[in-house]
């Protein structure tokens, strides 16, 4: 951790020191080096120590590798779950009953509106009314907190129920689930979603009246994108200049570098662009897809350009989807029939193996290689945060220029926010590169 | 006389502050901050527990920041860098009281597993240059480092346990953390036990409970998320594994969250190391 | 429920005697609010017998007799025994060292804590803070704020785990 907020100014050159970025998870500094006016560099520094998750799997079982990679992160242990599991299920030649398929997108329901509920109301909030946290937030409007707080708890009731727990779910397995799920287990879901779909659009009026900054950043927005419906579990990847590529192809477009101030490595495509992922990414890219009811929430803020470049609008996109979140899993529930059998058996083989789901901070790309005996023997996971990282660098740098005369406090709480408004998730951006080991003598 | 500049290390709004709620700071190190979430998903609780106590550091939650001192201070996460291992001591020293949260704190994580491989065969594979990146060779736990006061295990922390800890703490009694076998609590649950029925391995028989036994009531094994117990038996479970499954699986068994705890990570030992392990050629290392 | 008092001891306007009034002005901001702060002219023995019975304290003071913007932290227990080494300025004031021991006999427990000292050399009245006072400003603030955070963690606490 680090104490010092520095605004220093030594002859026409500024370096602002951000150090320890609250609210944000893991730990992260930012240093901006401006000459004349303009940035010349923006470094948003991961501290997270190194864990080595694609190191870790090497030698594991599908499954196992499913428990492993949940612990990147707190907030979205789903994501990767469920990234991994449908990247082995299509690695080899698994297919799922749809009933499985459907647990596994009320699941994923689950996480978003945990993730996007905890984001907006603990998280981010806070800064568009001027409190410290969402805690003291809270002593001035509890039953605001109170509401953001039962959305919450109604995103972790979905995951404690089909994972086991809200953190670090048990019962993600290739082929299905480890256990079955009565109709009426499913059931019991629907009282505390109906409530906390009440409660979602309630959160997209607040959200849409904030008063905002206005920041429009050109970039390229990245996305999944289904024919059927909002991306979740699965797609193709699209972009807002015509990208359209299959989710398994992802390394066709993009490629991971490491960079000299951080231990995670950034994401850029091949022509060394950023790009940009997330529920605004989502929103532009797939809003038609929407449930009715987030559609019709959506279109009644009147915001849709917005959301599509200022990324301080992207809580009202988290809001929209809390709202399409709730309602599919209301949908899921009212539908539900348990699967003729919870888990499909499976031979453990070699294959090639590779899967792209939307977490709720954006894509989230996973390739695994597994041996003769099933066992990874290399694995590539690429966070969202880790792919965002160079685009919040680059907006960063576009943006500082318009704060850095304001009073000091004022200009740093500025910054916050608007990485604030990326949600970055830090602890998923630590990395690891190709596995193939060279002694050098 | 005139004024000094000088530019105060953040302590920001300590003056705010209640002297009659504990000052009470979450920290982490390497970890994936689900245990400091398990605090934020006590919904129910949460702004209760924070009338009654003053949160003073917890990043992931607020930005008031306090370097201490504190009267609880919890931490997640294990130790892995040069600059933790500072920083964990310098903590230890203004912390009243000091309880490590989780499998990565208590424990060293599921990261420890690279403790047992060569960190230069980790790092330079995975790292282009390593000269960015700086480890210590070992994920350790907070307690190889400082003393500990309290301990909450799990991986993530169990919420009931968490909720029992923080009124026992506030309301001055010691928090009921048994030592328990899983097993009991299996029982206690009426949960079928998977070993027995389905011959699915297990380690509920030498884990300690607090999870709720969740993995067998979901209808799987226990993978030792809490740790060890108190006088666990590995090695008698790892001989009736072994009745049925080879060394490398055996030890696969244990090489989990908590496989760097003894008596978990004698039996890895035992049966050969973790999965993963890579096989180097014959040469020498520098240093 | 004060659990540390500290005690900033000296005369803004006596050049070096300011030092420790210039380290607790740049702290008091940032002190847990069971800490009080109390400015103090010399310390005598009625500023310890003010102290709450459960609470300890921590001294700061400019003195002579060790180099000039030097740094030191003393236990009180170890400054009750010393008959050397600190001098206070004024001759007509207790010692350190008898202040303590006579306030622990009245208030019958010995006054808990630590003594913060940095080394002066000009006390002029009237004058600012010598060179080396001057720089080691920092360190004192550093050691204060350390020997606070020991002296309060020492301190019976609101909770206990």
């Amino acid at each position: 951790m680090h104490d010092t907020d520095t605004f220093t100014d030594s002859g026409g050159d500024l370096a602002v020191d951000i150090a320890g970025l609250t609210r944000v998870e893991g730990e992260g500094s930012l240093r901006l080096k401006v000459r004349a006016g303009v940035v010349e560099q923006a470094h948003l520094e991961i501290f997270e120590a190194p864990r080595y998750f694609e190191r870790l799997v090497v030698g594991r079982t599908p499954d196992e590798v499913i428990d492993i990679v949940a612990r990147i992160c707190g907030i979205c242990p789903v994501a990767y779950q469920m990234t991994a599991v449908h990247a082995f299920e299509h690695g080899l030649g698994i297919t799922i009953d749809p009933a499985v398929r459907a647990l596994r997108r009320l699941l994923y329901c689950g996480e978003w509106i945990e993730s996007h509920a905890l984001h907006v109301y603990l998280l981010h909030l806070p800064d568009f009314l001027g409190y410290a946290s969402g805690l003291e937030l809270a002593h001035d409007h509890r039953a605001t907190v109170e509401a953001g707080l039962r959305l919450k708890k109604a995103g972790n009731q979905i995951v404690e129920l089909i994972g086991g727990r809200a953190i670090h779910p048990v019962s993600v397995r290739v082929g299905g689930f480890s256990r079955s799920f009565r109709r009426s287990e499913i059931r019991a879901l629907r009282e505390p979603l109906t409530a906390a779909l009440a409660i979602a659009l309630e959160t997209v009026d607040l959200v849409a009246g904030l008063d905002t900054p206005r920041f429009d950043r050109g970039g390229r927005l990245v996305a999944l994108h289904h024919p059927a419906e909002y991306p979740m579990n699965e797609g193709r990847i699209v972009s807002t200049d015509g990208l359209d590529l299959a989710a398994t192809d992802w390394r066709t477009e993009f490629s991971e570098q490491q960079v000299g101030w951080s231990n995670a490595l950034q994401a850029r495509d091949h022509a060394g662009r950023p790009y940009l992922l997330g529920p605004m990414a989502r929103i532009t890219l797939s809003g038609n897809q929407l449930h009715p009811t987030a559609a019709a929430a959506f279109a009644q803020t009147g915001l849709a350009a917005e959301i599509a470049t200022n990324p301080y609008r992207s809580i009202v996109a988290r809001a929209i989807e809390l709202v399409h979140a709730t309602a599919v899993a209301l949908d899921i529930i009212e539908a539900y029939d348990p699967p003729a059998d919870a888990r499909q058996a499976w031979t453990p083989g070699p294959a090639s193996a590779a899967w792209a789901t939307e977490a709720p901070r954006g894509l989230i790309f996973h390739a695994y290689e597994l041996d003769e005996q099933g066992l990874v023997t290399h694995a590539q996971i690429v966070p969202p945060t880790s792919q965002n990282q160079a685009a919040i660098e680059a907006d960063l740098a576009a943006f500082a220029p318009s704060v850095l005369h304001l009073p000091r406090q004022e200009a740093t709480l500025r910054i916050e926010q608007l990485i604030r408004s990326y949600d970055p998730c830090i602890s998923c951006a630590t990395h690891f590169l190709d596995l193939s080991v060279e002694h050098l003598r | 006389m005139e004024p000094l500049q000088l530019i105060t290390p953040g302590r920001r709004g300590a003056r705010a502050d209640s002297p009659n709620r504990p000052r009470i700071g979450i920290v982490k190190f390497a970890s994936c901050d689900g245990c400091q979430l398990t605090l934020l998903d006590l919904e129910d609780e949460l702004l209760a527990i924070a009338d009654r106590v003053d949160l003073v550091e917890f990043a992931e939650a607020t930005s008031r920041r306090s370097s201490g001192p504190f009267d609880v201070l919890f931490v997640e996460g294990s130790i892995s860098t040069t600059e933790q291992v500072e920083e964990i001591a310098r903590l230890r020293a203004v912390s009243h009281r000091l309880v490590t949260i989780g499998a990565c704190a208590t424990a060293g994580g599921i990261q420890a597993i690279r403790n047992w491989f060569e960190l230069a065969e980790v790092h330079d594979t995975v790292y282009p240059d390593p000269t960015y990146v700086e480890s210590l060779a070992q994920a350790r736990p907070v307690s190889d480092f400082v003393a500990v006061d309290a301990e909450l295990r799990g991986c993530p922390i169990s919420p009931a346990q968490l909720r029992e800890f923080l009124v026992a703490m506030v309301t001055g009694r010691r928090a009921q953390l048994p030592d328990e076998a899983v097993c009991i609590e299996c029982k206690r649950r009426g949960v079928v036990c998977v070993a027995v029925a389905d011959g699915i391995a297990c380690l509920g028989p030498v884990t300690r409970t607090g999870c709720g036994a969740i993995c067998p009531a979901y209808g799987r094994g226990c993978y030792g998320c809490f740790g060890p117990r108190e006088s666990a038996n590995t090695a008698s479970l790892a001989s009736w594994f072994s009745d049925s499954r080879s060394g490398p699986e055996v030890a696969r068994l244990f090489s989990g969250f908590t496989a760097w705890s003894e008596p978990f990570r004698a039996t890895v030992d035992a049966h050969g190391g973790p999965p993963g392990q890579v096989e180097l050629p014959e040469e020498s290392h520098d240093a | 429920m004060t659990r540390v008092e500290v005690l900033a001891c000296g005369a803004a306007d006596r050049g070096d005697d300011g030092a420790a009034l210039i380290a607790a002005s740049l702290l008091i901001d940032e002190l847990p609010a069971d800490v009080q702060l109390r400015v103090v002219g010399q310390l005598d023995i009625d500023d310890l017998l003010e102290l709450p019975p459960e609470a300890s304290v921590v001294i700061v003071d400019a003195a002579t007799g060790i180099r000039p913007g030097k740094v030191l932290s003393v236990s009180l227990d170890q400054v009750a025994g010393d008959q050397g080494g600190l001098r206070p300025r004024s001759s007509h004031a207790l010692a350190f060292p008898e202040v303590l021991g006579l306030a622990g006999l009245i208030r019958g427990r010995p006054v808990e804590g630590r003594l913060v000292v940095i080394g002066g050399t000009d006390f002029t009245l009237g004058g600012p803070l010598s060179r080396p006072v001057a720089a080691a400003i920092p360190a004192l603030v550093a050691l204060v704020r350390t020997s606070v955070d020991a002296a309060w963690i020492a301190r019976p606490s609101h909770v206990e785990v």
